[in-house]
Formats: structure tokens, C-alpha cells, sequence
């Protein structure tokens, strides 16, 4: 039986001539995972939408969405509620009230169990989920990831027949996206719920789906299993190629007819079948040599103590490293070890208690804010919202000029430079920075000053962040 | 470990609570006032350990004290004069006493409400006034989840505005406030974006149908009903005793209270009862305890 059967969908929104879903057809059937995957803005959260109508946003629809045999317009607003479950991107937006319990059992409250039903449920939910420990905790407390577990657990609390997922890792460190995602494949496998996924971490998600669609500009440009899919865009050199995971792009770099590696493990058994009759050239490439030490570091940091407060035990203990010009660092590690911290003391945000911090020879304590800032350091933060004031990206990129001595042309010449750098097109720049793809355009700001150190935090938010270390 | 009382049930806890407060604020009945003193010290001290310590005998005990000395050195009622100040007012006895008095009310009811914050957490408010107003349960609840989510995210948003120069920390006066009000600004459209997810959140999960429930995980058992009535016994029966006049104290002009006797005594037992029934609760249950491992 299929869960969704789409036929012939078209969707467009209200005074906007561009067709987000294009003639969108195709059948889910109950108990499949499915991977919906596809450049940003390509309409995958808008057709996730159609698909729940209480989420599905106003503009000119046609085409005709059944669920479970029935036409989905018919379905009333409970039995949608219970039997559709939808995970949204933000962990945090998505929590209604201030304790984990309280949370598992809103939806059931809605629907109007009684109480003695709903504590079986949350307690059932509770378990499955690993919940019981933190159980009672204020949500405030929770890490990120406890918090997309609190919301899909508490989706699961009323027992959907699918269960419907928008980028939910988005917003997850990778450990944690990686939890999250098995909890997924575990929901699946053992209580056959059906999974519609839209993912940018294809490297975990692939392994898990049954099928895997692809979206491009409103339509589905592939359909089919993982290996298959990953065969057919190599085959029409798309760009979405570049999204699949590893095994599957060494496989396509190298001609041959074997089977298309999925896991790292396929990819393995793949490469040993592949050296049996072929010669694998073993020549090296060079790593990356490193910076001499007659140039000056941009940044150095020597042997930083620092601790949030007194009682508090030590986040970062005594780091010492030095970025030199034109070098691009990562600071790798796992939640909680200080990775945060630590740009906040080489920014100055906060002072190590023992150590130093120098920037351009200089300690960073002893040079003002307003200098610092200006063309010598940009923060970006963790969330885009944070530096948005306008309603346009336009009108934000004008607005960080304000306030400075600045001719207008300079000021226009400015905003042309960051938005031809960051690939804004003039279109963009007009739209609504409400928008999923928040973090893909908002470093412009920071850019506009010319700084000669970048840090950001967290660059998982990035998606293509490659782009963005060339063009610096 | 954990105090016993805390796990009742709400009800429970908060008639406790509400008798006590009244008791203590009511009664000025000196033997009342000690037991009312005593017995929150007591169970304080049982709740919070070395710190209700400290805090009781650092803080509180000096406090009583100047207290106690400033009512007669401003009250000159009562007509047993001990003395003139220099001033030429009289230093009474009845004064001294009414300071001591007042003084010790005060401290108790302080270390009552330490007492209080500690067992009545916002859940166990939410719950029992949720019970009144079903919708204001949620509200609370959604307001009690938004207030530390805000205050994070105004740190972030002024860390994010001082990495840029626009923090409140940069500028003259009316650069900072400029400053003040975009972060404010930022803070609200931030909130307003997000709540529309919210919305979205709690419509997908059903808000909004007919007939919502309210589910709570507390749970009304035996020992919560043994432990309401005997809370009630006790309170009601020093309230009766109260109000015929069994607790009655007169501090001005001359000092008078109810004449002794075996009622009286009763009223102050069963008051002390009640003031120690968290106390009595936790003992008991540490004392269950340990019986059934010795069982074994």
C-alpha cells in the first residue's frame, strides 16, 4: 500500500511567477525510506509542506496528493495531526514548553488522551528514545541535539504511520546529526513508519534509504536506489554529484563495471575487487607544507588558561598555536571541548586568566574595540540572526555601512564588491532574509570591513564553505 | 538524599505551605512564634544542609537581632518602664518583648519561604493553578521556556553586535544607546521569526482541535491522602483553637495571654505537629528504608 501517492503536483507562490514544484509525480510506499536531496532553494521544504497541509504554505496548487489511498485535502485536522508527523530545522523553535515531559506529552494533549494514556505513551516514547535520564530536566538544559531527539520523540508520542523529517541535522554538530539519523533508521526498521528525509548529510542519511530522490528546480531529475542514483547524476554530470558520499564519487572518478560502493565498507570490498585486476598507481601527493617561521603570525596563542567562572572547572587549558597570513585553520573537536571558547578568547570577547593572545604582535587586550574590529578581526557567529536588522539582504549590507565616513559610491562600490565575492546576484539581495538558507549569505557582512583575520564558529552551519575559503 | 516531602504531590505541599504561612504571620502567641522559628530552622536546615546553616545563623540570627533592638528604641507603649533613654522616652518591657517577637516572625517567615522555594518548583505552581485555568497551565509553562531562552540569546546577539562594533560597550552615549536599541531590535524580530516555527510546531502536533487534555506527571496516592488529611487535622484543629481565642497574646499596655492549661498545651503540640510534618515525613521514610535493607 503506498503511504503517498503525488500526481502531477504543481506549486507556485502568491505574485511570484517562478514555479517552485514543477510536475511533481511519484509514490511512496508504506514502510520506505526516502531521501529527498537537492540544492538549496530547489523546493524540497516546499513539496515536504505539501505534504502536511496544516504546514503547507499559501499559493496556486495543482495536482492531486493522496495519503494512504485518500485524498490528503479530506483529511481532518486530527487524525493529520496524529498520523503525519513533520520534524522542522531549528531544535530550539521547535520545543513548546519548558519541561521534557510536559513536551513528549503536548501533542497527546491536544488530541485530548487522558492522562493515564498519555503517561503510558510518554513513559513507552521515553524509553525507546532514551529519555529517561534527562526526563524531568528543564529544556533549557538540553544540548542541540538532546533537543532534536526531544522533538522527534515527542512527534512519535502520538504514533504517525510517517513521519516527515526538513533538514533536521541541520543545525546538529556531527556527532550528534549522527545519532539523530540512526534514531531515525531505528524508528524505521522497527516500527515501520515511513521516513521522507530531506538531508544535506548524505554520507550518513545514504546507507539508511531504501530510495533516494533527487530535486532540481522544482522536479524530481532522479529516482531510485542509492547506487543507482549516484550512477545516473555522474552519468548527466550534476551538480548534486558532488553531495554523494566519497566511495560513491572515487567509484565514478574510476571506469569500470562493478557495483556502485554506498558505505565506507562497500567502498573497501569495491577497491579490493577493483586492485584484483587492475595495477592502483601508489604515488603520493604532497601534503600541505607548512608555513616557515620567518613570516609573522596573523594570530598567536600561548599556552591560554580560561575558565567561565572560579568554581567552574578549566574550558580551555593552556592552548598554544599560531595562524600565519593567507592560512586557513581548522579547530576541530566535539561538542563541548572548548572549540567556542577558544575563538572567543582569540577575539577578545573573553580573557584568558593565565596565557596570552597576540595579534599582529600586538596582545589583543590592549588594543581597543573599535580598532580590533574595524579592519583587523571578524567574528561570525554561530546564528545569522544575530546580525540581521533589515528586512532585505540589500538594505543589511547598506546598513553596515552606516555610520561611517563613507561617499556614496564608495558605499555602493563596497556592497557590489561583497555581493559579486559572495556570489549574491542583484535578485537575491532583494528577497526576504527570512529564509532557510540564512547562512549561506550572511558572512558578507563581516567581509565589508576588509578584516585580515576571519573566524567562524561552527562552519557545519556552511554548506559551502568551499566556495567561501577560495574567494578569500 | 533527596527530602521525602518534596515528592507528594503539589496539593500536598502547598496546603503545607499555605498553613504554615498563615500560622506564622497570625499567631504573635510567643510560644507559637518559637515553635514556628524553631521548627523552620529545623526543617531548613534539613533541606539545604551547610548552607540553610550559614545562611540561618550569618544572616538571619543578626538580622533578629537588630530588629529586636530597633522596636524599643522607637515603640515607648506598655506600662512596665524599665528605664529612661537619654532622650527622655521610656524603655519598656512590653517593647522589648514586641521586638523580640516581631523579630522572630520575620526571621521564620524569611526561612519558611527558603523552604518553600526549594519544594514548590514552577512546575508543581504551574500544575496546581493550571488545574484552576487549564490554557493558563501552558501559558506559564511557554513562558517559563522563553524567558532562559531569551536571556541566552540577547548574550549572543550583543556578542555577535561587539564583534562587529555595535555593542552597547562601543561609542559615546548615543552611539551606545543606538546600539541598545538594535540589539533590541534584532532580539524582537528574532523572537517573532521564531515563534512563527513555534506555531507551526504546535499546529503540526495538533493545538488548537477540540477538547485538549491537561497531563501532568503527578500522581494523588495513598500517602498523599494520609498526609492531606493529617495536615488538615492538625491545621484545622489549632485554626478553631485560634479563633476561640486559645493562642491569644496582648502586648500593649500590660502582657496577657490564654491562661494555661491542657488545651492550650494541645494547640501548641498539634502546631508543632504541623510545622514538623515534612521533617516527620523525611525521618520516617529514611527510617522505612532502612528497615526493609536490614530485612534482607
Amino acid at each position: 500500500m503506498e503511504s503517498y501517492t503525488i500526481k502531477n503536483l504543481m506549486f507556485s507562490y502568491p505574485q511570484q511567477e517562478r514555479i517552485v514544484i514543477d510536475g511533481v509525480s511519484l509514490s511512496v510506499s508504506k514502510g520506505e525510506f526516502v531521501v529527498l536531496c537537492g540544492p538549496s532553494g530547489c523546493g524540497k521544504t516546499t513539496l515536504l509542506r505539501q505534504l502536511k497541509t496544516v504546514l503547507a504554505p499559501h499559493g496556486n496548487r495543482k495536482g492531486n496528493i493522496f495519503f494512504e489511498g485518500k485524498l490528503l485535502d479530506e483529511l481532518d485536522q486530527r487524525e493529520q495531526s496524529s498520523r503525519i508527523g513533520f520534524v522542522m530545522q531549528s531544535p530550539e523553535n521547535q520545543i513548546v514548553t519548558d519541561k521534557v515531559w510536559h513536551e513528549l506529552a503536548f501533542g497527546l494533549e491536544s488530541l485530548g488522551y487522558s492522562t493515564p494514556a498519555i503517561r503510558l505513551r510518554v513513559a513507552e516514547m521515553a524509553s525507546f528514545f532514551g529519555i529517561q535520564n534527562w526526563f524531568y530536566k528543564n529544556v533549557s538544559e538540553l544540548s542541540g541535539g538532546q533537543k532534536q531527539l526531544l522533538n522527534l520523540a515527542s512527534i512519535m508520542a502520538m504514533q504517525p504511520s510517517v513521519l516527515i523529517l526538513d533538514e533536521p541535522t541541520s543545525q546538529l554538530d556531527p556527532i550528534a546529526a549522527a545519532d539523530f539519523l540512526s534514531t531515525v533508521g531505528k524508528i524505521n526498521r522497527e516500527l515501520g513508519v515511513t521516513v521522507i528525509l530531506t538531508e544535506h548529510r548524505l554520507e550518513e542519511a545514504m546507507p539508511l534509504a531504501d530510495r533516494v530522490l533527487v530535486m532540481d528546480e522544482g522536479k524530481i531529475i532522479a529516482d531510485g536506489m542509492p547506487k543507482e542514483v549516484g550512477q545516473m547524476l555522474d552519468r548527466e554530470n550534476h551538480r548534486m554529484f558532488y553531495a554523494m558520499p566519497v566511495p560513491m564519487r572515487v567509484y565514478a572518478g574510476v571506469p569500470n563495471n562493478l557495483d556502485c560502493p554506498v558505505t565506507v565498507r562497500d567502498g573497501r570490498q569495491w577497491l579490493d575487487l577493483f586492485s584484483k585486476d587492475h595495477v592502483i598507481n601508489s604515488e603520493k601527493i604532497n601534503s600541505h607544507v607548512a608555513l616557515t617561521s620567518d613570516i609573522s603570525p596573523s594570530v598567536e596563542i600561548k599556552e591560554a588558561w580560561f575558565k567561565y567562572e572560579k568554581e567552574l572547572p578549566d574550558v580551555v587549558k593552556g592552548a598554544s598555536f599560531a595562524a600565519y597570513p593567507g592560512e586557513i585553520l581548522a579547530i576541530l573537536g566535539g561538542n563541548g571541548t572548548g572549540k567556542t571558547t577558544t575563538l572567543s578568547l582569540l577575539s577578545g570577547l573573553n580573557r584568558p586568566y593565565r596565557g596570552k593572545v597576540m595579534v599582529h604582535g600586538k596582545e589583543i587586550s590592549n588594543i581597543p574595540d573599535s580598532e580590533k574590529f574595524e579592519n583587523m578581526l571578524g567574528v561570525l557567529p554561530q546564528n545569522p540572526q544575530s546580525l540581521f536588522v533589515k528586512k532585505t539582504v540589500e538594505l543589511d549590507l547598506y546598513e553596515m555601512l552606516k555610520g561611517k565616513k563613507l561617499s556614496k559610491d564608495e558605499q555602493h562600490k563596497r556592497v557590489r564588491r561583497v555581493s559579486n565575492l559572495c556570489g549574491l546576484t542583484y535578485s537575491y539581495c532583494r528577497n526576504f532574509n527570512i529564509n532557510s538558507n540564512t547562512p549561506d549569505y550572511f558572512y558578507r557582512s563581516i567581509l565589508f570591513k576588509r578584516q585580515k583575520i576571519l573566524f567562524y564558529i561552527s562552519s557545519h552551519y556552511f554548506r559551502n564553505y568551499d566556495s567561501f575559503c577560495h574567494d578569500f | 538524599m533527596k527530602d521525602a516531602f518534596s515528592s507528594y504531590h503539589p496539593l500536598v505541599n502547598f496546603s503545607y505551605f499555605v498553613f504554615v504561612f498563615a500560622f506564622s504571620m497570625v499567631f504573635m502567641y510567643p510560644v507559637c512564634l518559637g515553635i514556628s522559628l524553631v521548627c523552620s530552622f529545623i526543617y531548613s536546615i534539613s533541606l539545604r544542609g551547610k548552607r540553610a546553616v550559614k545562611f540561618n545563623f550569618v544572616f538571619l540570627l543578626p538580622m533578629m537581632l537588630v530588629t529586636a533592638i530597633i522596636n524599643p528604641a522607637f515603640n515607648h507603649e506598655g506600662a512596665t518602664i524599665l528605664m529612661y533613654l537619654h532622650t527622655g522616652n521610656p524603655l519598656t518591657l512590653e517593647s522589648i518583648v514586641y521586638g523580640i517577637a516581631a523579630s522572630a516572625m520575620l526571621a521564620a517567615m524569611v526561612c519558611w519561604f527558603s523552604c518553600y522555594n526549594e519544594i514548590m518548583t514552577s512546575d508543581k505552581f504551574v500544575y496546581l493553578f493550571g488545574r484552576i485555568i487549564p490554557s493558563l497551565s501552558l501559558i506559564l509553562s511557554m513562558a517559563l521556556r522563553f524567558i532562559p531562552r531569551f536571556k541566552t540569546r540577547i548574550k549572543e546577539v550583543s556578542e555577535a553586535q561587539r564583534c562587529i562594533g555595535r555593542d552597547v560597550s562601543n561609542g559615546s552615549i548615543i552611539e551606545r544607546a543606538g546600539h541598545g536599541i538594535r540589539i533590541l531590535s534584532i532580539m524582537i524580530t528574532w523572537s517573532l521569526e521564531n515563534a512563527i516555527e513555534t506555531a507551526d510546531s504546535m499546529r503540526s502536533r495538533g493545538y488548537g482541535l477540540q477538547g485538549r487534555t491537561a497531563f501532568s506527571i503527578y500522581k494523588f496516592d495513598r500517602r498523599d491522602k494520609k498526609a492531606l488529611i493529617s495536615i488538615f487535622i492538625l491545621g484545622m484543629f489549632v485554626l478553631i483553637g485560634g479563633i476561640l481565642g486559645g493562642l491569644k497574646w496582648r502586648y500593649f499596655p500590660t502582657m496577657k495571654g490564654a491562661s494555661l492549661g491542657i488545651i492550650n498545651i494541645s494547640l501548641w503540640l498539634a502546631y508543632m505537629g504541623l510545622c514538623l510534618v515534612p521533617v516527620i515525613v523525611h525521618r520516617e521514610e529514611e527510617r522505612q528504608w532502612k528497615a526493609t535493607q536490614s530485612k534482607i
